[in-house]
């Protein structure tokens, strides 16, 4: 194996000028950062007030952002790459109660608040919760 | 070959290996799209609402899951009792109104359920609702007096109380203890236009989930749609999990109706959120929990509010009446019965 890519190389090496060498490196290196670039958009946590996109928060540095929901205010509390959602208006607290959410896909919402969050970007879907890895949908 | 490897080949070397290198970058980025699921939630009808596809590009995507939730917005303006200006308000402000053809029918469909269900589904119980509190987004925490209750059903149970005229196209309530909350069928109802606009869209693998509710077309890739059933009792949990095709492509609705989703607990007695319209108190059938599936999930849902109120017994006497429904029953004491043909395999 090391041979043929060896072999390879020679064979490319006498077959071309240096000057299409380079343009070759040069399309490849940019072909692969096209082809990574927009798997490495950092991981965020979404905010929507009634279904419209309020902001985009990196979850690479540490917040509290407060936004004002139909109830009053909830704030979203950014900390080691999570995220969760803190309301003081709402009876149930559901929102509150789901915790920390970290990986893509994962949603906290409250509902009387209109307010939801949800993690963008690349990090994996939960793979520990059974109902994630295995369902499309729960019925309840 | 001899010209391959010849200095003034060189070009058409670099020429071809950067082609390959685009198209495998082209190629590759297209299968990925085109073999994709993609979410999509919105807070919609008090509830989380996701639609799920599977193989459609990106763009396309994009403006039809936006067209589908367009719709059922639409639907909620339209339907919605807790919207002052939708029609539903309106028809329970001034009595009697004009309503858009869509509306009509699907009252005339809520009424059919009423009549093949004897009662157990009414779409009148507005005001029996707001009476409970269950209409509103914090819950309840005691029950109603007694002689409140008895009030109402003294006027409620007399006659129908909901005329609709097809030639008018209008909906009149005839009794003061009518109001009307489609809340046990219009999620449903929206769910299956949201399914009619991707469908329209060309998006022919998708399901479509508001708040638990569920329908589902074509399949996902060459492996079929899979949903859980949560377990009544315990929120993490699933009791059935349920394939919607054996690798056929598959146009399935399942929605189920629980005494777990709006409750409270009031003297260490539970009072949920599904209402017999018999007495006037939340029904105490011996169940947990109805999943129903059949092809519509406006049928769906008013047939599994119906059976949770009919209990075991009665819920498979009206089976025998009706074609290509499939139920699901988790009785008080965790045990279940389902029918013949469900779709599901307990866990």
């Amino acid at each position: 194996m090391k041979n043929l890519g060896f072999k390879f190389f020679s064979l490319l090496k006498k077959a071309t000028y240096p000057a299409d060498r380079w343009v070759m490196a040069i399309s490849a290196i940019i072909l692969i950062a096209l082809v990574i670039q927009p798997h490495r958009a950092g991981d965020e946590v979404s905010i929507y007030k009634d279904n419209q996109l309020l902001m985009n928060l990196s979850l690479n540095s540490d917040s509290i952002t407060p936004v004002e929901g139909r109830l009053g205010e909830v704030k979203i509390e950014v900390k080691d790459g999570q995220a969760r959602l803190l309301e003081y208006s709402s009876l149930r607290l559901i929102g509150t109660k789901t915790g920390w959410i970290k990986n893509r896909g994962e949603i906290a919402v409250c509902v009387p608040c209109g307010i939801l969050i949800q993690i963008k970007g690349d990090k994996k879907p939960a793979t520990t919760e059974q109902k994630e890895k295995l369902f499309d949908g729960i019925a309840r | 070959m001899k010209w391959l490897f010849a200095k003034r080949g060189s070009n058409l070397i670099s020429l071809i290996f950067i082609v390959s290198l685009v198209y495998g970058a082209f190629f590759t980025g297209s299968n990925s799209s085109n073999n994709k699921k993609h979410t999509t939630t919105q807070l919609l009808m008090g509830t989380l609402v996701s639609i799920t596809t599977w193989g459609v590009e990106d763009k396309k995507e994009s403006k039809a899951v936006a067209d589908a939730f367009l719709e059922i917005a639409r639907v909620e303006s339209l339907m919605s009792s807790h919207k002052k200006s939708s029609q539903v308000s309106l028809i329970n402000l001034k009595q009697s109104q004009i309503v858009d053809k869509e509306l009509l029918e699907l009252i005339k469909e809520a009424q059919r359920i009423k009549k093949l269900s004897n009662g157990a589904f009414d779409l009148g119980l507005g005001k029996l609702i707001t009476m409970w509190g269950f209409s509103t987004d914090n819950p309840p925490n005691k029950p109603p007096e007694d002689t409140e209750i008895a009030s109402w059903l003294n006027e409620f149970k007399e006659g129908d109380g909901i005329a609709i005229s097809e030639k008018n196209n209008s909906i009149s309530i005839t009794k003061q203890a009518i109001a009307l909350d489609l809340g046990g069928i219009a999620k449903g109802y929206a769910i299956d236009r949201a399914i009619v606009s991707l469908k329209k869209s060309g998006v022919q693998n998708a399901l479509v989930n508001a708040g638990g509710d569920l329908r589902g077309i074509g399949k996902k890739g060459d492996k079929p749609w899979r949903v859980g059933i949560q377990h009544p009792r315990k929120q993490d949990k699933l009791i059935v999990a349920t394939q919607w095709s054996n690798g056929q492509n598959v146009d399935m609705a399942m929605v189920t109706s629980g005494d777990y989703e709006r409750f409270f607990i009031y003297k260490e007695k539970r009072y949920h959120h599904i209402l017999n319209p018999k007495n006037g108190y939340p029904a105490k059938s011996g169940l947990q929990s109805v999943s129903v599936q059949t092809n519509s999930a406006t049928l769906a849902d008013g047939l599994s509010t119906a059976f949770f109120v009919l209990g075991e017994k009665a819920s498979k006497e009206l089976l025998k009446q009706i074609e290509d429904v499939e139920i699901l029953i988790v009785r008080s004491d965790g045990t279940h019965w389902q029918s013949k043909g469900f779709r599901g395999e307990w866990l």
